[in-house]
């Protein structure tokens, strides 16, 4: 017998399911730009990451509720 | 010997010509400035049948490795002369190898215990190391040889450093009687006149009439400003001397060095450079250069009133608590002092022991943690000492007590009282800072070794026994609190301004005090006597229980640690170092689960002025456990100023407490100090900085340091949702 997880709960519900998709890009998103730090314009660099942080932590709140 | 031989100098050059050449003529000829004979007379030894001539020319050739095999091989016989080997020893002391140049000047004593150039060996060495030893040697070699004239010049020189000038000039006077071209006592004579604030100019005509090159004397009197605190004179007696004689290297490294005391980079480089591209490379060039070439590791943060040069590895973490520091005890001594600085001040904090000691090369007063070279301190990191070695907070009010005292009096001061000023003023900084009554300052009182006033300064450059230069420390700061007490404290400031005034330490006293220098001595040993000498006379009793003391802590046996811990405490409470009974007690106290009086004896230990981080954090912990967060925090707050490196859960811990007591701007301090730390968790460390950031009304710093969190750890939840706030908070009005 499984108890779900809250992920694999959320993976049940559609709404849901979009959020975890977009957290999923999101946190994809963010390590890419880590990985291309170096090679950016600093000030493209923090603008693009913080858009991304932010977008992420309201996902996150989403899934949350 | 070098110069024994004194003839009018072309009556020399004509007999070094008819007649086979001896040591002392070429000698005499270099000396008299006749560089083009002299080095003919050093060429024609190199040809001589006689080892020990050969040697002797090698060397006035500068051709030092095959004077040095010469040397070997003419001592190599039983029975050679003592003398021999006294000369190779001044050779490999000129060639910067005083270790095994002491080994040379012993050996020959051991031949020969009459050899009075043997002892003035001895003394030349350690007099290089401000040993108080020198001293002693030369007295030995002026009762061997009394017209040794090198002995006395010696003799004057140490005098001169001691500042004890009167017997300073009467060496040199003896010396010029004894030699009519002892131009280096003619050069002590100009020093004296010139730290006196007389002009040196007649000094300089003799000598100049003797050697018109003779770049020697300029050093020697650039050195003796510079221990006398005159950085900017002695420069310019290292460029007079290196103008006079270009290739007097060891001027150069001088001057290279004391450029740097005045915070040059350049222009030391290329004096450094110039003299280890010549083969000039003692201890002191080569370090200084290293030194120099290592100040790209260092980060300069200027302002309009500091200069702040940390290294690169520990900037971020010191810079907030030394800057700090620094502008409180400028707005502290601006006024107290009634003056200001004529320029920034620039304070220099090395992590590695060695580099700072580089800082302190040719200065006396070894194991100090601080130098100031006017406007310029150079203090070890707390870094560079295992946790407890160092305060750096007493050490920067000390320092820049200094830097003002030199200031005010345009650097004549006498030592002992910018030194007794300094230490003074620790203790009125904090009275945990009061200078440390060590045991060997405890014996020095019982014994009665302090120094009448008028001549304490004699006990800090060439201390008379080993612990001198610390008991003169005490002696000195014991002296500014006891004019406090009794005459108040402005009556210090009098007594910068009668300073600054050339006046000498006795009519300071007198004027000043309306006291005579005796009666005031007799007044001050009564006042330490009152204050220190039942401690004094129970000096070997409390040693004696301190030791079964130990003993029984080292067996367990806490009750009758803690019964007769008190009682061993009370003989000399202000004993605070390795197995102090404070902290036997303190362990004893925890063994027995007493959370009460391990705290209550922590404390008495805190207050005493106990460093050692450990046990200040242990009492942290209780105080927290009795619930005192504002006494924990006042006590994370002493190990600050003691060990701030290497303890990102010291900087967390009181991070917490402080942001807990909504002391928010002290509790940004901290976390960003958690964060300077490089520690494990730097996301929680940022995190925790963004709180108090916002805690404190700083949205943007507060986003900018969250936002660093979730770049380490982009799911990281409480970060995530304090973005979020700050996102959705009202924009800070401007």
């Amino acid at each position: 017998m499984l108890r779900l997880g809250t992920s694999q709960q959320a993976g049940n519900d559609p709404a849901k399911r979009a959020l975890l998709e977009k957290k999923d890009q999101l946190e994809q998103k963010i390590d890419t730009l880590k990985y291309q730090k170096a090679a950016m314009d600093p000030q493209d660099y923090k603008k693009q990451l913080t858009e991304a942080l932010v977008e992420l932590a309201k996902v996150q709140e989403q899934l949350d509720k | 010997m070098r110069f024994a031989v004194v003839l009018p100098i072309f009556a020399l050059a004509w007999a070094v010509s008819v007649r086979a050449a001896a040591p002392a003529d070429c000698w005499a000829l270099r000396k008299h400035g006749h560089s083009a004979e002299a080095k003919g007379c050093f060429e024609t030894l190199t040809h001589s049948g006689d080892a020990y001539l050969r040697a002797e020319g090698f060397w006035g050739l500068e051709q030092w490795e095959r004077a040095n095999e010469q040397f070997r091989a003419v001592t190599q016989p039983a029975g050679s002369q003592d003398r021999y080997k006294v000369r190779w020893g001044m050779l490999l002391h000129e060639r910067f190898n005083d270790n095994d140049a002491n080994g040379l000047f012993r050996e020959a004593l051991e031949n020969n215990p009459s050899s009075a150039e043997a002892y003035l060996g001895l003394a030349t060495v350690s007099a290089d190391g401000f040993e108080g030893q020198a001293a002693e040697y030369l007295a030995k070699a002026i009762a061997l040889d009394p017209k040794l004239a090198e002995a006395h010049e010696l003799m004057a020189d140490i005098a001169l450093s001691n500042d004890d000038t009167d017997v300073a000039a009467a060496e040199a006077d003896k010396a010029i009687a004894l030699e009519n071209d002892a131009l280096d006592a003619m050069a002590i004579h100009g020093a004296i006149e010139l730290i006196a604030n007389r002009s040196p100019e007649a000094w300089f005509a003799k000598i100049h009439a003797i050697n018109p090159h003779y770049g020697e004397a300029s050093a020697r009197v650039g050195r003796q400003l510079g221990l006398h605190y005159r950085y900017e004179d002695a420069v310019t007696y290292y460029r007079k001397a290196v103008e006079l004689e270009p290739r007097l290297w060891a001027a150069h490294s001088a001057l290279g060095i004391a450029l740097m005391r005045l915070g040059q980079e350049d222009e030391p480089f290329r004096e450094l450079e110039l003299c280890y591209d010549n083969g000039y490379r003692d201890k002191a060039t080569v370090n200084s250069l290293r030194l120099l070439d290592s100040y790209k590791n260092f980060e300069t943060f200027r302002d309009s009133t500091t200069i702040l040069k940390l290294h690169k590895t520990e900037a971020a973490l010191l810079r907030p608590y030394l800057q700090a520091e620094l502008l409180t005890i400028l707005a502290t001594y601006e006024k107290k002092y009634r003056m200001k600085l004529p320029g920034p001040v620039q304070v220099e904090v090395y992590p590695d022991h060695e580099d700072f000691a580089v800082r302190t090369t040719g200065m006396p007063g070894l194991g100090a943690f601080g130098v100031t070279f006017g406007q310029v301190v150079a203090m070890d990191s707390p870094s560079a000492y295992k946790p407890g070695g160092l305060n750096w907070g007493s050490t920067l009010w000390h320092e820049m007590s200094h830097v003002f005292i030199l200031t005010a009096t345009n650097h004549r001061v006498p030592r002992w009282f910018t030194e007794g000023l300094a230490v003074h003023e620790e203790g009125e900084r904090s009275p945990e800072w009061r200078d440390r009554l060590t045991p060997e300052i405890l014996v020095a009182i019982r014994d009665k070794k302090f120094l009448p006033v008028a001549t304490l300064d004699r006990g800090f450059v060439y201390p008379q026994y080993p612990s001198q230069v610390i008991v003169s420390y005490f002696q000195a700061g014991s002296i500014c609190d006891f004019v406090t007490e009794k005459w108040g404290e402005d009556k210090l400031l009098d007594m910068v301004r009668s300073f600054a005034k050339l006046q000498t330490t006795s009519q300071v006293i007198q004027q000043d005090l309306g006291v005579a220098p005796e009666a005031f001595d007799k007044e001050f040993f009564g006042w330490i006597g009152k204050k220190y000498g039942a401690e004094a006379a129970h000096f070997d009793a409390w040693l004696e229980e301190l030791k079964a003391l130990v003993v029984a802590a080292q067996q367990k046996q806490y009750d009758t640690v803690l019964r007769q811990g008190p009682g061993v405490l009370g003989l000399y409470p202000e004993y605070v170092a390795d197995a102090n009974v404070y902290l036997l007690m303190a362990a004893a106290a925890k063994a027995r689960n007493d959370d009460n009086a391990e705290a209550a004896i922590l404390t008495e230990y805190e207050h005493k002025g106990g460093q050692l981080p450990d046990a200040l954090k242990r009492l942290a912990t209780l105080e927290e456990n009795a619930r005192k967060p504002a006494e924990a925090a006042a006590t994370l707050e002493r190990v600050n100023y003691i060990y701030p490196v290497k303890d990102e859960d010291l900087h967390r811990r009181l991070g917490d407490l402080l942001y807990a007591q909504k002391r928010y701007d002290p509790a940004i301090r901290e976390y960003a100090a958690c964060v300077a730390s490089n520690p494990v968790d730097k996301a929680g460390a940022e995190f925790n900085l963004a709180q108090a950031y916002f805690a404190a009304g700083q949205k943007d710093k507060a986003e900018e340091t969250v936002l660093a969190a979730l770049e380490i750890a982009p799911g990281y939840r409480p970060a995530q949702k304090l973005l979020l706030e700050l996102q959705r908070s009202p924009a800070k009005p401007d």
